[in-house]
């Protein structure tokens, strides 16, 4: 299943700490930030469909950053072939 | 220029220990991984010998960060190749001068290990390019569910659901398909333990950064729990907080962390966070490691305890870098977080080259120098070490490593004849530096109050390196007052560190403070007596006021580690006892002026003294020893409080054996130990003597029969 970089909204800390006790979701913790006065936080995570369904359903806020992918294939490009140390 | 692969990046290890054969040294790691892969370390220094410090750069642990060894690499070959060709090295909008890198490679050991979990690395370039873990092979009943969170899977409250509140939101998971996934043992995978490999070998090793992606982050200090600065009791070795660990801002725990050490450690911290800006502007935030999210079971919590867990290894101060703002950026934001980090990790070595010393004399032997002082008790100081003749050697005789764990490294003083004093001192700070000791002496005393000290002398000590545990001495003093035991006191100093003002010691409260916060002040209030089983031992010492402040105190005694029929007395003037209440002491004789007073427990105390202004007054404790107590040595103390607070003790050790010499003290004869005579002897008349001079010397005469040369009529 694709998985997605992702931001996390959630009204506080409690429902940031939620994500990780109730709903195991793979959370960068450090990413994790206060966003305003309410309150409200965010946090980046991967996830794949089901879980962003899941999450908008009680009310968290997802904004999908990257898909993962095309992150992978276009990184793969750029990884070194063979051994550069060894052609010299 | 594409990241490095795998191969590349052991290739690259390879390369510059070739190219730079005399500053640089590549060494394997002993734990082969999962998939069979040997994985390699750099130590980058030019020169050895002790005083240099170690810093520690780790990177790779999580597979998908993949610029983290990359940028590992670039410090590696910058640093080399600017040394070799004496240049300085540009990163941006931040430059290093020759000078610098010549000094960081000159005085530091640098141990780079870039690539700590390739088997991950591998399938994470491959194939998933989100894979975090190891590649440890999946468990029989969790088909599918491999790998093991390299950075949970440290000796630090590893087993977290002991430790932490079930309702902290950790990030670690016991289950096998998590990506936090613990593993099944503490330390259990081989990339764990190459990673700790590289710490236990190198005890020099005092700074630790582990380079991670993402968040453009600097952090340091716990990240179980909050930090708190005064409690050195709340701890992540005590117990008594199982189950209470992790939730922030509930007050209930926070994890002790030195209040010096943390200001020195966020001063660095902030060095890296300048010159990362410089770089090209970016500002990553200097923050404590745990944020809402605790962990348990990382690389920089591990490093950081190591001291606590070891009292003799030296603190390593430990942080993460969070590099970039994604995990595999794009070629040309790949090398702007190269040079960002290789900037950094530039700085921080200025950094520490630009701290200074922090030289110390313990006041017991688990004493590590740390303010306040962490455990054990104050007056027992290993460190002012006394003979009655000159030691030939005494950096041989007191400073090896043996010698350093013992406290029993001294004579009595003998009067009469030039006494000999060496301290013992230390450097936990990171650069060289001198010191001067000024020691004093007084009577054994509970409570020795400047006013009571005597100058003897100062001794100068040279150049002291870090971690160097130097001898200093010796002291000549010929004018005690009378053979026996004494009180030392030693307070160094120097232009950094300056001996703290006597004068400045008004009240109780200055005194505590200047015992026990204060790592250049020590004091010796210990003693060793030899001693027969079966004899009976007097102990004379001072219980002490305070000029011009009278108030209530407590004497404790604790005999509890001496052999279960032994018997104690005190003796103490009357008026100290009046209003006072006993614990443990039931009352034997009174007479105008004194109370003697049997102990009825191992533990006694007198609670709620009345001691006026000035008060010196002399007590005496008696113990007998029955005749079957073994052979061996047995410790017990005296010791005052006042409001609670331990001021001061006297620790005495009674040392029983089968020494050569009996005297009487009655007779002032002394005998072989075999002698008939000596059968005769009340055992509370028996000294006991292991060289017959000092026996003379003491104005016992030998017995005409056992030994007659020494017999003067």
């Amino acid at each position: 299943m694709k998985r997605y970089l992702v931001t996390i909204f959630g009204k506080d800390f409690n429902s940031m700490a939620d994500l990780v006790k109730k709903h195991k979701i793979d959370i960068l913790r450090r990413t994790v930030k206060t966003l305003d006065e309410d309150g409200s936080c965010r946090v980046d995570a991967i996830m794949n469909s089901d879980q962003i369904q899941i999450l908008e359903s009680i009310n968290y806020r997802i904004e999908i950053r990257e898909d993962m992918e095309q992150t992978a294939k276009a990184r793969r490009n750029e990884i070194g072939i063979g051994d550069r140390y060894k052609l010299s | 220029m594409p990241y490095l692969n795998v191969n590349e990046v052991e290739s690259a290890l390879e390369f510059v220990a070739t190219s730079f054969p005399t500053i640089i040294q590549r060494f394997p790691l002993p734990h082969p991984t999962w998939e069979s892969r040997t994985c390699h370390a750099v130590k980058i220094a030019n020169g050895g010998g002790t005083g240099r410090i170690g810093t520690y750069f780790l990177g790779g642990i999580h597979a998908r960060e993949w610029v983290c060894p990359d940028s590992l690499i670039n410090f590696v070959e910058q640093l080399a190749e600017a040394y070799q060709a004496n240049t300085g090295i540009v990163l941006g909008g931040k430059s290093f001068t020759a000078t610098q890198i010549q000094n960081i490679v000159n005085k530091l050991d640098i141990f780079i290990f870039p690539q700590a979990n390739p088997d991950g690395r591998y399938r994470s370039m491959a194939t998933d390019n989100l894979w975090r873990k190891n590649l440890r092979p999946a468990p029989a009943d969790h088909p599918g569910c491999e790998g093991v969170d390299i950075n949970r899977n440290y000796d630090f409250l590893w087993n977290y659901p002991v430790y932490f509140n079930p309702a902290a939101p950790i990030v670690n998971s016991i289950e096998p398909g998590s990506e936090i996934y613990i593993g099944p043992g503490s330390l259990s995978e081989p990339e764990t333990r190459n990673a700790t490999f590289i710490i236990e070998n190198n005890p020099n090793i005092c700074f630790f950064i582990d380079v991670h992606s993402y968040s453009e982050l600097i952090l340091y200090d716990w990240g179980d729990d909050e930090d708190q600065t005064v409690d050195t009791m709340m701890n992540f070795q005590n117990s008594a907080f199982n189950g209470k660990r992790g939730v922030m801002g509930d007050g209930v725990y926070k994890e002790y962390v030195n209040a010096v050490d943390r200001t020195l450690r966020a001063n660095l911290a902030n060095r890296m966070q300048s010159a990362i800006q410089a770089v090209r502007g970016r500002s990553y935030l200097v923050e404590q490691s745990c944020g809402l999210y605790p962990t348990a079971g990382t690389s920089t919590d591990y490093a950081l305890s190591r001291t606590y867990i070891d009292p003799y290894r030296d603190r390593i101060h430990a942080y993460t870098i969070e590099c970039g703002t994604t995990f595999q950026p794009p070629d040309a934001e790949r090398q702007e977080i190269i040079k960002e980090v290789t900037a950094a990790l530039l700085e921080f070595c200025l950094g520490i080259l630009e701290l200074p010393a922090d030289i110390y004399v313990r006041d017991n032997l688990q004493d590590t120098g740390e303010e306040p002082l962490f455990s054990g008790y104050i007056s027992c100081s290993p460190d002012i070490n006394h003979f009655r003749q000159e030691l030939t050697d005494p950096q041989a005789t007191l400073g090896s490593a043996t010698a350093k764990h013992q406290d029993n490294l001294f004579e009595n003083i003998e009067k009469g004849q030039p006494n000999y004093i060496y301290v013992r001192l230390q450097n936990r700070g990171y650069a060289v530096h001198n010191a001067e000791v000024d020691v004093y002496w007084s009577n054994p005393s509970t409570l020795p109050a400047p006013t009571s000290w005597n100058l003897i002398g100062t001794i100068p000590v040279p150049a002291i390196a870090p971690g160097e545990f130097k001898v200093a001495g010796p002291l000549a003093w010929s004018t005690m007052p009378a053979t026996g035991h004494y009180c030392f006191v030693a307070v160094l100093g120097n232009a950094q560190d300056p001996k703290p003002d006597l004068g400045s010691i008004h009240d109780i409260n200055d005194f505590y403070a200047l015992i026990r916060n204060m790592n250049n002040v020590t004091w010796k209030n210990f003693d060793v007596e030899d001693i027969f089983a079966g004899t009976m031992q007097s102990f004379n010492f001072k219980i002490q006021g305070w000029s011009k402040i009278s108030y209530q105190g407590d004497l404790e005694i604790d005999i509890s580690t001496l052999p279960g029929n032994a018997e104690a007395e005190l003796r103490i003037i009357k008026r100290l006892t009046e209003g006072a209440a006993g614990e443990g002491l039931t009352l034997k004789e009174e007479t105008v002026r004194y109370r003697r007073y049997s102990m009825t427990d191992t533990k006694a105390a007198l609670r709620n003294m009345q001691l006026k202004s000035g008060d010196i007054t002399e007590a005496t404790i008696c113990i007998t020893l029955p005749d079957t107590v073994p052979n061996g040595a047995y410790d017990f103390y005296v010791l005052q409080k006042i409001g609670g607070q331990e001021m001061g003790r006297v620790t005495k050790r009674l040392l029983v054996g089968d020494y050569p010499f009996v005297a009487n003290r009655n007779s002032y004869e002394v005998h072989k130990a075999n002698c008939d005579w000596v059968k005769k002897m009340s055992p509370a008349n028996k000294a006991a003597y292991r060289e017959i001079d000092l026996a003379l010397k003491h104005g016992f005469n030998g017995c005409r029969y056992c030994l007659p040369e020494y017999d003067n009529g």
